[in-house]
């Protein structure tokens, strides 16, 4: 097998965003919930987040919003199609290349 | 030390997930979603992991997998995720539990609960599937 990561700055802050938020769900829901977050690609990390997103002691909002705004601009950039090909579009796409 | 160990291993944490009705609605709508745009053809979901690290994490290919199993194409999805059918399985027990009535959702959530703390298999299941995991690594 062969792999190689593709990511952007913008990319960069929301993977960090997204682990911050993995990190509280294994402190606050426990290992297996973690693995479950995990091998799920994030995304039930990323609904734990959204659930838990008004618990004040968790801290976990500014992160939250990091995360789904990062999505929100991935959708746009996808919608508009700049496919890496050069241009405003393909800059725009490599800075949040792995959304 | 052991009785830490059960207490995780043997946490019944898949039903402590379906006791949560809003958790269960994201997650199937979400699952829904994310299935019927890649159904469609369309991006859905990106892993971050694969993403920014360029390994693929244990969950990758599941939905792939799944599509190929509900088509039918029983060895194609084994090739691409083994553990599809389980998931699969715990997708549709997900939205099964959000259109049952009160009682039987109630009912079929402590037979769950009582399965898990009875023999661990949510443990087992993704203890397994780490294994599959760095196997497929390694492979």
């Amino acid at each position: 097998m062969e792999f190689s990561a593709n990511m952007g700055i913008g990319g960069f802050i929301i993977w960090i965003a997204g682990i911050v938020v993995w990190i509280k769900l294994f402190q606050n829901g426990g290992l297996v919930k973690a693995l479950i977050g995990l091998v799920t690609c994030h995304i039930y990390t990323f609904i734990w987040g959204l659930q838990n997103m008004k618990n004040e002691e968790m801290k976990l909002k500014t992160w939250m919003y990091i995360w789904m705004g990062g999505i929100v601009i991935g959708l746009i950039i996808n919608f508009m199609g700049g496919a890496g090909d050069g241009g405003e579009e393909g800059a725009l796409r490599l800075l949040f290349s792995f959304i | 030390m052991n009785d830490t160990f059960n207490q995780i291993w043997y946490a019944p944490a898949f039903s402590s997930i379906l006791e949560n009705r809003p958790e269960v609605m994201f997650i199937a709508g979400a699952g829904a979603v994310h299935l019927g745009l890649r159904f469609a053809g369309l991006p859905g979901w990106n892993c971050p992991i694969l993403a920014a690290t360029g390994v693929p994490c244990p969950g990758c290919g599941l939905t792939l997998a799944i599509i190929e199993l509900v088509h039918g194409n029983f060895t194609q999805s084994f090739h691409t995720h083994a553990f599809a059918p389980i998931f699969l399985f715990a997708f549709l027990v997900i939205a099964l539990t959000l259109v049952l009535p009160e009682s039987q959702r109630v009912n079929i959530i402590a037979r769950i609960s009582r399965f898990e703390t009875r023999n661990g298999i949510t443990a087992w299941v993704l203890s397994l599937l780490m294994l599959y995991w760095a196997f497929r690594l390694i492979a």
